[in-house]
């Protein structure tokens, strides 16, 4: 089983990583959340079944853990994410406007609650309205009308600058 | 800045990041040995810890009632042999009863919840069911303390009694001051169990206390969301 786990967490790490850049933005914060999910993921691993899909499942895993793990407050996004450090993002994605925009995006979503976090996040990542809700546990009607409040939300904290 | 604009760029700087992060198997086997620093990972620590504390609670205070004073100190307890009324062995009993069945309870139930696979479960249902451990384990935690406190305190006030009735020399005290001794002992009594009460509160707020109102803010986020 432990093979199993290893294989299938060196493959989907990256939810693991998204998720933490959500929920903190100091590094050492998203190595402390990193490695809770790790936890979390490999306790319950047992009770993975293949009904849904793995990714679905970590996503799950990832978010009620980053949810629940901290202290309200402690750990909140509001630094500058998408700093230019990554030279093997094109020039093309990876402009100065967008970098501000980005970075204003997520110090945005650093006001969010902590499911309005995990729903935007899900979103970003382009999952569908039922992915969504089979994840959060939320029904796909309401993980609409939330959707739609937290783009306002959004919308209106990037507009008052934050 | 229209949010879909940004998503197709957030994707793709998103997994260029990742990139830089990565973990082989070796780091991740290092991490999942370590002890986890979340409210779920300390929360199992502690639940587990006070699953014990109550085991040894609940030891001590059963060996309390077999451990043969008179052989281990024969020559004291010739001396000033007091016999222990009938009412404080039946009382200690019922004591012992009571808080036998709260730790099997809870034993039953944290058993029932699975709490280690809580993180994979529905979100307002694994919210909802470490809340309800909290619950369960504050209810219970409080009943076996309320209960341990009134025995002690009836097994202090009979000893007390038992031991001015053999006093010589009682006889000869007024009963206005039998009455202001009988209350500072109620007074003494009071404050040694107010005491360890408080103590005892503040350690199971620091415990779990903090973590329960937290989660219970996070669980309401979700009702509401649900409304």
């Amino acid at each position: 089983m432990k093979e199993e786990f290893l294989r299938d967490i060196i493959i989907n790490q990256g939810i693991i990583h998204k998720v933490t850049r959500i929920y903190c933005d100091n590094v050492d914060d998203r190595k402390d959340l990193f490695q809770e999910i790790l936890i979390q993921l490999w306790k319950s691993y047992g009770t993975f079944k293949e009904q849904s899909k793995f990714s679905t499942w970590m996503y799950r895993v990832a978010i009620n853990t980053s949810i629940t793990a901290f202290k309200r407050g402690s750990r909140q996004t509001t630094k500058a994410l998408f700093v230019r450090e990554i030279p093997s993002i094109a020039d093309d994605v990876y402009d100065y406007e967008l970098e501000e925009n980005l970075n204003m995006l997520h110090t945005a979503i650093g006001q969010l609650t902590g499911i309005e976090k995990s729903i935007i996040l899900l979103y970003l990542e382009d999952k569908s309205y039922e992915d969504i809700a089979e994840i959060t546990g939320i029904t796909q009607n309401y993980v609409r009308v939330k959707m739609n409040r937290i783009k306002k939300k959004l919308e209106s904290l990037i507009k008052g600058k934050i | 800045m229209e949010l879909n604009e940004l998503k197709k760029a957030w994707g793709k700087v998103s997994e260029a990041k990742d990139q830089n992060h990565l973990v082989d198997t070796d780091e991740i086997q290092q991490m999942v040995q370590r002890r986890g620093s979340g409210i779920l990972s300390k929360l199992e620590r502690n639940v587990r810890t006070g699953f014990w504390l109550l085991g040894i609670f609940l030891m001590l205070t059963i060996a309390d009632q077999y451990i043969p004073y008179d052989r281990i100190f024969p020559s004291y307890l010739n001396e000033q042999h007091i016999p222990t009324p009938l009412v404080i062995k039946i009382i200690g009993v019922i004591v012992n009863l009571i808080i036998m069945l709260t730790f099997i309870l809870f034993v039953y139930r944290y058993q029932k919840l699975k709490i280690r696979n809580l993180t994979a479960d529905n979100m307002q249902k694994a919210l909802r069911k470490v809340v309800q451990l909290l619950d369960t384990f504050k209810k219970e935690f409080y009943l076996a303390l309320i209960v341990f406190s009134c025995a002690e305190g009836a097994g202090f006030v009979m000893g007390v009694l038992e031991g001015i009735k053999s006093m010589s020399g009682i006889n000869a005290m007024s009963n206005r001051r039998i009455i202001i001794a009988g209350f500072l002992i109620l007074l003494v009594m009071a404050a040694l169990i107010a005491l360890i009460f408080y103590i005892f509160h503040k350690g199971f707020n620091s415990l779990y206390g903090k973590y329960r109102l937290q989660l219970i803010g996070t669980l309401n986020e979700l009702e509401e969301t649900e409304e």
